[in-house]
């Protein structure tokens, strides 16, 4: 029994003196708050959403430990690096944000609990953002948590960390705003979410730009003398954030997922676009889901 | 003083089928509104609209005198429970009726005092722990129309609150609905069924293909109407094809058909003339077994008002 419940239950007293029923409806951030707690409570009940969080977690200690070691750094070097600590991080920051913001709307519809929520006293809007908050702030924290393992197990290593640590994470938090947002925008419209979708062409958008890149820039195809790519302005995008995050941790490992051919294109441009580019790419998708639930009829 | 509902010149579409057309409807304050309508009829479409789940095509509704455009002011002292909706399957009714307080700006020691008080309106209370996904259709409908009560609404608006219960939950449900009554609540009911309407509410609204087709005081209603019944008829021998024709000649009959072999209807305009009727059974030779009025007033007046076409949506 929580104490709220124990409260309840002993409180007969108040039960039986209930004030005056003057109940004001509270301001929108009120609201926002409590749509943003129920959503929290809902994730808290999910088992799926605990495990995959466990799993990412675990991973940074489990490569301390030495047992994943083997496995996950074993062939590529010899030397221990502490972004092998966060090795999954291009993977997962695709993965995390879609599993978590996918779903969580269209099931409001699908579950025809939107039929109960949107007659109450409360915008479109409130339920909206309350629920996307909830998405990025627990995405948000479970990298976070990821990034406080591993620097606290790359030290274990007597690893020091000689590239930028903080900007990797605050780029890893933009692109987790864009990819939680787009999959939340998107999943308004489609009656199952767009969670798959989203792991799918965002898994899959690098290669091709790779490709692309190869074509054209490498082989000269559009500019000869161009040393880098016309391409290149692609890998500013949201879905590239995970590999930049790790290669400004370590140049090595950034391009591992991909080949040395990638890794030679990676960190072209500072911090401040590829974030910037990520909060833009984020608005955009979260104002086209928005104007979805605007006007959707129930 | 303003009406606790109005609807102005409501049309609603669906491309290019209009599903309610040019309604109007007032539930003063205090009124118990009843709107009647077979499957089909636009209930849910009005419903709906009135509640912010759908826009209108044209014309407009108000609660309390404010527009439902303005969806957040118009709803702060409604209840609703539009078609069935659900509570999260995790969620314990504790958890529910937090949320929905919370969202209606109750808060502190009031919230949970709250939570007892509708729990033990709809008989809920032993059960405010266990998650809302394992409970019966008949429990959720109660744990639904619970937060609906939560902010002790001055106007209730169900929709078929009975619909998919037992005939022992549709008595539950509907003893609670009689026991919200208080003065100055107005509830909108709609529903299909005619005894719902007689047994809980005051007026009724009848609406067919999306338009209204009556609207009036329960009780007034039914005085203007009376002898517009159908009696049902048992006999213990065959029933002939003279005495069939004799009742089709009866005062007052409109309508007469054998059932069975046994059996017969026979619906009346006007006064329905018993004992005549029993005197006609006996100079046919057949031996009465049983006379009965099928339905109540209300149903026969629906019948003729809505076609017998739409026979089947009566329960
Ligand atoms: N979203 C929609 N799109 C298209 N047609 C719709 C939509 N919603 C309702 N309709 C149609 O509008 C008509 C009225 O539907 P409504 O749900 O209001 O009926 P109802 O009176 O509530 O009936 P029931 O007793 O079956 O609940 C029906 O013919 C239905 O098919
Ligand atoms: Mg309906």
């Amino acid at each position: 029994m929580t104490s709220d419940e124990a409260a309840i239950a002993s409180n007969d007293a108040a039960h039986a003196a209930v004030p005056g029923r003057n109940y004001k409806l509270p301001s929108d951030i009120d609201q926002l708050m409590a749509v943003f707690g129920a959503q929290m409570r809902l994730y808290s009940k999910s088992k799926i959403v605990i495990g995959f969080i466990i799993i990412a977690l675990v991973i940074p200690i489990l490569v301390y430990s030495g047992a994943a070691e083997t496995i996950i750094k074993g062939a590529a070097d010899a030397s221990p690096s502490p972004s092998y600590l966060l090795i999954l991080l291009p993977l997962f920051i695709i993965a995390i944000p879609a599993m978590m913001a996918g779903r969580i709307l269209s099931s409001e519809f699908r579950n025809r609990t939107a039929y109960l929520l949107f007659t109450l006293p409360v915008s479109r809007h409130i339920y909206y953002f309350g629920k996307f908050l909830a998405a990025f702030v627990l995405s948000a924290g479970v990298f976070a948590m990821a990034y406080a393992f591993a620097v606290i197990c790359g030290s274990g290593y007597g690893l020091s960390y000689p590239n930028d640590v903080l900007g990797s994470f605050v780029m890893c938090t933009a692109g987790v705003f864009a990819l939680t947002a787009m999959a939340y925008g998107l999943s308004t419209y489609f009656k199952n979410g767009s969670t798959g979708l989203v792991i799918a062409i965002m898994i899959f958008l690098p290669f091709i730009v790779l490709i692309l890149k190869a074509l054209t820039g490498d082989i000269g195809f559009f500019n000869p003398d161009y040393t880098g790519s016309v391409w290149d302005p692609l890998m500013t995008l949201p879905p590239f954030t995970g590999y930049q995050a790790l290669y400004m941790i370590d140049h090595g490992v950034g391009g591992m997922f991909l080949g040395e051919l990638y890794s030679t294109f990676l960190g072209p441009y500072s911090t401040v676009v590829y974030v910037a580019v990520s909060m833009i790419w984020g608005v955009l998708f979260l104002l086209l889901g928005m104007l979805n639930v605007n006007k959707k009829e129930l | 003083m303003t009406n606790a509902i109005d609807v102005n010149a409501l049309t609603k579409s669906f491309g290019s089928f209009t599903a309610v057309h040019n309604v109007n409807m007032t539930v003063k304050k205090g009124e118990y509104m009843g709107l009647l309508g077979p499957n089909g009829a636009g209930k849910s479409t009005m419903l709906k609209v009135i509640t912010g789940m759908l826009s209108p095509t044209s014309g407009s509704t108000s609660v309390n005198g404010i527009d439902c455009r303005d969806h957040r002011r118009a709803m702060e002292t409604v209840g609703c429970v539009i078609e069935t909706p659900e509570c999260y399957p995790n969620f314990t009714p504790t958890e529910v009726l937090s949320y929905v307080g919370k969202l209606r700006g109750i808060t502190g020691p009031g919230l949970n005092a709250r939570i007892r008080e509708v729990l033990d309106e709809v008989r809920m209370w032993e059960w405010r722990d266990k998650p809302i996904g394992k409970f019966s259709k008949g429990m959720k409908q109660r744990v639904t129309l619970a937060q609906a009560l939560m902010p002790d609404p001055d106007i209730l608006i169900l929709d078929e609150p009975t619909s998919g219960l037992d005939p022992r939950g549709m008595v539950e449900v509907r003893e609670i609905l009689k026991g919200l009554k208080r003065d100055n609540r107005s509830l909108l009911v709609s529903t299909h069924m005619l005894n719902e309407v007689s047994e809980v509410c005051n007026s009724v609204t009848v609406i067919r293909r999306g338009q209204v087709i009556l609207s009036d005081n329960v009780k007034e209603l039914l005085r203007k109407n009376t002898g517009n019944v159908t009696l049902e008829v048992y006999v213990r021998n065959s029933i002939t094809q003279e005495f069939m024709d004799a009742l089709r000649r009866f005062d007052n009959v409109v309508a007469a058909e054998r059932t069975d072999e046994n059996s017969f209807t026979a619906r009346f305009s006007g006064n329905d003339d018993r004992e005549g009727i029993v005197e006609l059974v006996k100079r046919h030779d057949l031996k009465l077994f049983s006379l009965n009025q099928k339905g109540s007033d209300l149903e026969s007046l629906y019948l003729s008002l809505t076609g017998e076409e739409d026979k089947d949506d009566i329960r």
